[in-house]
């Protein structure tokens, strides 16, 4: 699996943030060797080059000066390497808020370059498998909650079991060809609605 | 091992201090500091029998140049120590040159803190050696809401949110945070200078630095302000920004630095007579000028140890090495390659000359990857207070 992950380092599309000098050149430079298409911005665009795979930020430009990027931090922004000269707090503060993944230090050396791409992208890509799951937890158990809400208002005001309550639910379901939850909604709606007597447990 | 030399042949060092461009006033200071203890120096017979000769460029207060320059320096110059450096900026863009080439700079300026290059010996205050005693005498004094004004690069921004740290630490607030240009003018201070008036601080922490330095004071001063009750506070406003601005402009305000033009050690009063003499007698040193002399000194005293101009051999004598300077005793920390000052805090008279109002009686140890100013600690060590 690592392997893949370098195999399709190889062919990412980079996008460096930074203003052209030396330590730019040497970047771009080392990221065509490794096999990177690359393109290079200054100042920053106003919105994320189509179809990049990994940004590289230059920080200490970005904190001093009047420009801002404010599309590199979003759920589903690519990784953000951050490019940095300074390490003090103004500039950690900075390299959380744009989420960094990775850093390289000035000067630019190629070694390295590609160990920290390969890390941000493998931290990227197992933030972005847990956020996925955790949303289905989360999903699940909101899921759960509901069914059990439901399951409490049929016991309480249809005198059912908790297992007659449960069959009643999952029988709807399948006669309504759809999920245990959307009928526990219904049912806990229904309950709202018409007020009856039913306080929660 | 190094071969001793029989040679007569001078040493020479390189020099990078600007003599144009934004903060030429404050590096002019910094390059004479270094001349005149080098003359010293050479008066006194040179180190080992041989004279110091600098090799003097002209960076023009631009990162650019000043990389490039410390490049030839060391390349095509073939020096391996540098005395030099004003804003982290420049010092950033020498940084990466004498750490690939090995060669050493002396920086002689105060600034934020968050490094330690082997390549590098610091001999300006880190931010516990002045911004935690100036917060600490302005909020007893004056009180704790604060304004912010800076120079937009990464020197103002880390101070500024260290003092905002200091100052919600004393259950202060900020009221405000603005940046100007490097290159600010007059013009750009017009609407700061309406938004302090509107909300009325107790205390302005300037971290603007060069030229724009004396457009903030002046526009301070026309706009009517009253220093008894809402002084500018700084690290970097030291006598050559004050002798841009006009004693004037300059009345009441408060800097924060490990050594003022009017201290009276006897080293100083040696210093200051030397300086003004070669220099003219309206010259006045100041705490950049100051760290810029000694260092000289206390290279000179490990090259007189060493004696001869390998960076490795040279540091390694450095580290630890003491010097009288004109401040008090100071000391290279071998831990950090920083250095034992004395802080002090300090108040513009009536005729623009400082006048300490605070002072350490100890030289502080230079911590400079300290996050978490403590202002207790400070206080706590039997400070003497000056009459006033």
């Amino acid at each position: 699996m690592s392997v893949d992950l370098l195999r399709d380092i190889r062919s990412f599309r980079v996008a460096v943030i930074h203003p052209q000098d030396r330590e730019a050149e040497e970047l771009i430079r080392q990221l065509r060797r490794i096999g990177c298409q690359v393109t290079a911005d200054w100042p920053p665009p106003k919105e994320l080059p189509a179809g990049v795979d990994l940004i590289f930020l230059d920080i200490a430009q970005l904190v001093s000066g009047e420009v801002r990027v404010t599309w590199a931090n979003g759920g589903e922004a690519p990784p953000v390497v951050a490019v940095l000269d300074y390490e003090n707090p103004t500039i950690l503060k900075a390299v959380a808020d744009y989420g960094a993944h990775g850093f390289v230090s000035k000067p630019i050396r190629p070694f390295g370059l590609l160990t920290t791409m390969f890390m941000a992208q493998r931290a990227a890509d197992g933030e972005r498998t847990l956020r996925k799951k955790l949303r289905k937890a989360e999903q699940k158990l909101d899921g759960l909650k509901k069914v059990s809400k439901a399951k409490a208002i049929l016991i309480d005001t249809r005198h059912m079991s908790e297992e007659e309550a449960y069959r009643f639910i999952r029988e709807r379901a399948m006669a309504k060809r759809t999920t245990i939850e959307d009928i526990a909604a219904t049912i806990i709606d229904a309950q709202e609605m018409l007020g009856l007597n039913h306080s929660p447990p | 091992m190094h071969r001793p030399s029989n040679t007569e042949a001078p040493w020479q060092v390189g020099v990078l201090f600007s003599q144009t461009g934004v903060t030429a006033g404050i590096e002019r200071t910094q390059l004479q500091g270094t001349l005149l203890a080098i003359e010293e120096l050479n008066a006194a017979g040179g180190v080992n029998g041989r004279e110091i000769v600098p090799v003097i460029h002209d960076p023009a207060s631009d990162p650019g140049r000043f990389g490039a320059l410390a490049e030839r320096l060391l390349a095509e110059d073939r020096v391996t120590a540098i005395f030099g450096c004003y804003m982290s900026s420049t010092r950033k863009a020498v940084l990466p040159v004498v750490e690939r080439r090995n060669g050493l700079l002396l920086y002689p300026t105060l600034y934020e803190g968050f490094e330690c290059s082997r390549n590098v010996i610091y001999t300006g205050a880190a931010p516990n050696q002045n911004g935690e005693q100036l917060a600490d005498y302005l909020t007893r004094t004056y009180g704790n809401r604060f304004y912010l004004v800076g120079s937009n690069y990464i020197y103002p921004l880390e101070s500024n949110r260290s003092m905002r740290n200091l100052v919600e630490q004393r259950a202060g607030k900020i009221l405000g945070e603005k940046y100007v240009p490097i290159g600010a003018t007059r013009k750009s201070f017009n609407s700061i200078i309406k938004d302090i008036a509107k909300k009325d601080p107790d205390v302005i922490f300037s971290t603007v630095v060069g030229a724009a330095t004396a457009h903030f004071y002046q526009a301070y001063a026309e706009a009517g302000f009253d220093p008894a009750r809402m002084p500018i506070a700084s690290l970097t406003t030291s006598e050559a920004e004050v002798a841009e601005m006009g004693a004037a402009a300059a009345r009441g305000h408060i800097t924060a630095a490990p050594y003022f033009h009017s201290l009276e050690t006897e080293a100083n009063r040696r210093f200051v007579a030397r300086y003004a003499q070669r220099f003219g007698t309206d010259q006045r040193t100041n705490a950049c000028c100051e760290a810029a002399y000694f260092q000289v000194h206390l290279f000179a005293e490990a090259l007189r140890i060493v004696n001869c101009m390998d960076t490795d051999l040279l540091r390694r004598a450095m580290l630890g090495l003491e010097f009288d300077a004109p401040q008090g005793r100071v000391r290279i920390d071998p831990d950090n390659n920083h250095t034992y000052l004395w802080p002090r805090v300090a108040r513009v008279g009536e005729d623009g000359a400082f006048v300490v109002v605070e002072q350490s009686l100890v030289a502080v140890k230079p911590d400079p990857y300290l996050v978490e100013h403590n202002l207790a600690d400070w206080s706590s060590r039997q400070l003497r207070y000056a009459s006033m």
